[in-house]
């Protein structure tokens, strides 16, 4: 069973409970236009490139068959259309200017990094946590690694926008401990425009998950512009007293880690924040929020 | 009066004066006089009101030849072949007494030339008094087991020094009254340190009085020795002016636990934001949760308060160390100097006695053997042959300096307030400490293991360059090469491959130690704290293939080098847990630098997840603005440096410049 993985992050603390590994899949069948990992979008295995790393050495060039890189003027230009998924100019680039993004992984490639941190889950209370991209967009690969950390003991999360086939969450979820659900937009026509899909089924999987009496951490991006907006401040409130299991809500303010990754694979991002939400201003949506819910709003703790 | 004391006493230089009364006596009796006549003729100290005396930064009197405890090159304060620091202050006095003091330390002979210039032979041996047996028996009751020492001179010699204390105390207490100091203050010191401490009041009284007699070195147990006396009284004043004074005074440190009691969370409260004494938490598996708050928020106050250490494996590591210890004797460790093991008031650990300059060692077999060699294994197989013979010297260079340390350097106040020098009847430097040990660093340990993973990479398994195509690069320091360099694997990163090095080789080299014994009787320890040394030592060496350039500081711990903790902390920590930490009796130190954000939320966790897996001891260095700031003009220095954002994390070099800024900005914000 192999899934296609974009990293496996050891030491991740702001992915539910303790100190965390979290594994990254590839793909997501959302489009946010604000998305923090542009190069989780696509399921296909990338190559990145990093002009600022790029000495134009031009060992690419002569290394790869496709003609996707060439010398002009002295300086390296890649066409990604002609890569063709051949990765021999990665192996050719010394300098880290290229990259894979993505690749193929077993169940048993992934818990063999996971196990290495089980010192840490057992003193911090943590374990594994399966995201994306959205890690239900491969849900085989996913229900596998959660049975397997399941059987040898490891507590596991995943991060969702809960966009998937319900009976296959259904399935799954006897091997999930915590869910981290994002809640992106409450109006379901702005959720269309924003995310490129309606909300329904997203929130009947809620729904779903909440009847099954698992357990959930609302997550919720606030971008400016999109949803830092009292109707949906209101209704993500309302969403979380009307569920039984939701543990608390915890606000993630819009960053633009995003916009540096997509330039690796030259992605333009439809969203540009005018400024970063600063600090205090966070504060005030966690306040704000307070307001219509009698569960506990938190701010990402980084 | 001989001719040479009365110079001296003319000078206003009593030591000295003391040391030339009586020639023809024994080294023991001259030490002991010119101690005593120091004591005599030291100010007192000012009172500043607090309710400790001395308090604040010590008056040692405008001598310039002064007693020392813990450096033993006294009274040739440096080293061999350079100017000891009496020698200028007395010059300007008289010419002629310089030079007579400097004919006793060529005389003496205290030290010797290291054999190797990669042996760096050091002067320190921290200590720390018995103040529990003082505080509790008073030096009126040592004076009687003195009577019972055979040695002449040594009997006399000790009661010379009481003397001397009881006439500088004698005064303290006259000027105290004159100035009209506290009452409680002049009540306790009637009392203490000669009589008996009779509450907590007069125990922290004598214990900051014993400090200043052994000039400021450690506190010892400073917890577990309070308690006894302890009844729920407020001491939290007094703790922390106790703190101040060997925090003003550049004094080392102190240990907290494993009997966690309230003494102990005051220990911890009071040490918050200071730097000194370096205060070492001995961690069981079982401490309270209130005490890991208190040694948190410590830590959380910045300046690496408490450094974290494994009670269980330090335990196991000192049956190693001395086997015939009882366990109450092995229940008295305490960290002195900056992590150097020793017994609370029993033991004569000798640190640090030396460095061997283990880069050094392999720069130079590198360029002499790496192109003679047909595979790595006989590459590596040779350098073992290197490293014996550089322990070796060490060790005996080491062993001639405690010969002629016992036979020309005696120290009776540690004679004094050590056991069981008095009952054995032996100077502190002549085996009288019930427990004797040298302990020695090493430099570069982590550069080495990393210079051999990148040669295995790029000369043997990749075959990317001949040795000759290697070596000429690195010795040129090719910008492009030490690109080449910074993508070979590397320790730190919880790599099986490359930790198995790391585990064969530190096996090999800190095993070395075991085969000598030191002069004094006990064990060779080695260690990997550097104290200052790693820059020093980094000016010796050329470029090697961890990346390092010419003259660059050699690695600081046993974790990953600078930089190259790129796969975050428990990664790094695990890879520590790779290294022979066991056989490393002189503290495997570990420096841990973590962001402060995410050290709130795991610092425990990982300290307990290290140390479950054997790892010794930790010192904690939370980043800050300023990191960040550095990280944004040196970016190579900070490769490891993780920032979050949102509910992402990553390497602050691999944001944009605009995000880095944005980043250093909210730090700055916040912080």
């Amino acid at each position: 069973m192999e899934g296609t993985v974009f990293d496996v992050s050891r030491y991740c603390l702001d992915d539910g409970p303790g100190i965390r590994t979290t594994v990254f899949l590839k793909g997501c069948p959302l489009h946010c236009t604000w998305c923090h990992n542009p190069e989780s979008l696509s399921r296909s295995i990338e190559i990145g490139f990093d002009e600022e790393k790029c000495v134009n050495c031009g060992a690419c060039v002569q290394a790869c068959s496709n003609g996707a890189h060439k010398m002009i003027n002295g300086k390296h230009a890649f066409d990604r259309s002609k890569s063709e998924g051949c990765t021999a100019c990665v192996e050719a680039c010394e300098y880290g200017a290229l990259t894979m993004i993505g690749k193929k992984m077993s169940v048993e490639d992934v818990m063999k990094i996971v196990e290495r941190d089980r010192p840490f889950y057992n003193s911090s209370g943590g374990g594994m946590t399966v995201s994306g991209g959205e890690c239900l967009y491969q849900p085989v690969f996913t229900e596998s690694l959660l049975s397997e950390a399941k059987k040898r003991g490891i507590s596991t999360c995943i991060e969702t926008s809960g966009y998937a086939s319900s009976k296959k969450l259904r399935e799954l979820a006897k091997y999930v401990d915590i869910f981290l659900f994002d809640c992106k937009q409450m109006n379901s026509a702005t959720h269309q425009e924003v995310t490129g899909v309606s909300n329904e089924l997203i929130l009947n999987n809620l729904k779903m998950l909440d009847c099954l009496s698992k357990k959930i951490v609302l997550r919720l991006p606030i971008i400016p512009g999109i949803n830092n907006e009292e109707e949906h401040f209101r209704g993500v409130g309302e969403l979380a007293d009307s569920l039984a299991h939701v543990l608390y809500l915890e606000v993630l303010p819009y960053h633009p880690l995003g916009l540096s990754k997509a330039a690796l694979i030259q992605r333009k991002m439809p969203y540009e924040a005018t400024e970063i939400p600063k600090s205090e201003t966070v504060n005030q949506w966690v306040t704000e929020i307070q307001k219509y819910t009698k569960k506990q709003v938190i701010r990402s703790k980084s | 009066m001989n001719e040479k004391a009365k110079l001296f006493q003319e000078l206003n230089e009593p030591y000295a004066a003391g040391f030339f009364e009586e020639e023809e006596r024994s080294l023991f009796y001259r030490f002991s006089r010119a101690q005593r006549r120091y004591f005599e003729n030291k100010p007192v100290d000012d009172y500043r009101g607090g309710h400790l005396y001395p308090s604040g930064l010590a008056n040692w009197g405008d001598f310039a030849v002064q007693p020392e405890c813990a450096k033993t090159f006294n009274p040739a304060t440096g080293g061999k072949g350079q100017v000891p620091g009496f020698y200028e202050p007395l010059r300007i006095k008289s010419q002629e007494a310089a030079d007579i003091m400097l004919a006793v330390r060529e005389q003496c002979n205290f030290t010797i030339e290291p054999s190797e210039d990669y042996v760096t032979l050091s002067g320190y041996t921290h200590g720390c008094p018995y103040f529990e047996r003082i505080i509790a028996e008073g030096f009126d009751s040592y004076k009687e087991r003195i009577n019972k020492i055979q040695d002449f001179d040594m009997r006399e010699g000790l009661l010379d020094v009481l003397k001397g204390i009881e006439n500088y105390h004698a005064r303290g207490l006259d000027y105290l009254k004159s100035v009209n100091a506290d009452l409680e203050l002049i009540k306790a010191l009637e009392q203490v340190p000669f009589k008996p401490a009779r509450n907590i009041y007069e125990a922290l009284v004598a214990w900051n009085y014993i400090l200043y007699l052994d000039r400021l070195d450690n506190l010892g147990m400073i917890d577990q020795g309070l308690m006894p006396y302890y009844n729920g009284e407020d001491i939290s004043k007094e703790l922390r002016e106790l703190f101040e004074n060997i925090n003003d005074n550049e004094g080392w440190s102190c240990s907290v636990g494993p009997i966690y009691t309230e003494v102990s969370k005051e220990c911890l409260k009071q040490v918050k934001g200071l730097r000194r004494p370096m205060m070492g938490l001995r961690v069981l598996q079982e401490m309270p949760s209130d005490v890991w708050e208190l040694a948190l928020e410590a830590t959380y106050a910045g300046g690496g308060q408490p450094a974290f250490y494994n009670e269980k494996k330090v335990q196991e590591m000192l049956k190693e160390m001395f086997p015939n210890a009882p366990l109450e004797d092995r229940l008295r460790f305490s960290e002195v100097g900056c992590t150097e093991t020793s017994l609370a008031g029993m033991t004569n650990t000798g640190g640090i006695d030396g460095n061997l300059n283990l880069a050094l060692i392999f720069e130079r077999y590198m360029h002499e053997q790496l192109p003679k060699a047909a595979s790595f294994e006989e590459f590596y197989e040779g350098f073992l042959t290197k490293a014996k013979t550089g322990v070796d010297v060490l060790v005996t260079d080491v062993y001639e300096n405690h010969r002629r340390r016992a036979l020309y350097l005696p120290n009776p106040m540690r004679t004094l307030m050590i056991d069981d020098c008095i009952d054995k009847g032996l100077d502190y430097n002549a085996k009288g400490a019930r427990y004797n040990a040298t302990l020695t660093s090493e430099s570069g340990m982590i550069n080495v293991i990393d210079s051999m993973l990148a040669i295995r990479e790029l000369i043997f398994d990749q075959k990317k360059f001949t040795a000759e195509e290697f070596l000429k690069l690195l010795t040129n320091e090719d910008e492009h090469f030490y690109d080449v360099l910074k993508t070979c694997p590397h320790y730190g990163v919880d790599d099986e491959e490359n930790d198995e090095l790391a585990t064969k080789f530190s096996m090999f080299f800190y095993d070395l130690y075991k085969n000598y014994e030191c002069y004094r009787g006990g064990p060779c320890i080695p260690s990997s704290h550097q104290f200052n040394r790693h820059p020093k030592e980094g000016a010796k060496v050329g470029p090697t293939p961890d990346g390092r350039h010419a003259g660059e500081a050699l690695g600081d711990s046993i974790g990953a080098l600078s930089g190259k903790s790129t796969n975050g902390p428990t990664a790094m920590l695990l890879s520590a847990t790779k290294l022979d930490q066991d056989n490393i009796y002189g503290i495997p130190v570990l420096n841990l630098s973590i962001n402060r954000k995410f050290a709130q939320n795991s610092l425990k966790a990982l300290l307990q997840g290290y140390m479950s897996l054997g790892g010794v001891q930790v010192q904690i260095t939370l980043t800050s603005k300023e990191d960040l700031l550095d990280a944004l003009e040196h970016p190579e220095k900070h490769e490891d440096l993780v920032v979050r954002v949102g509910g992402y994390s990553e390497y602050f070099n691999k944001l944009t410049p605009d995000l880095q800024k944005v980043i250093v900005e909210r730090t700055l914000h916040e912080s």
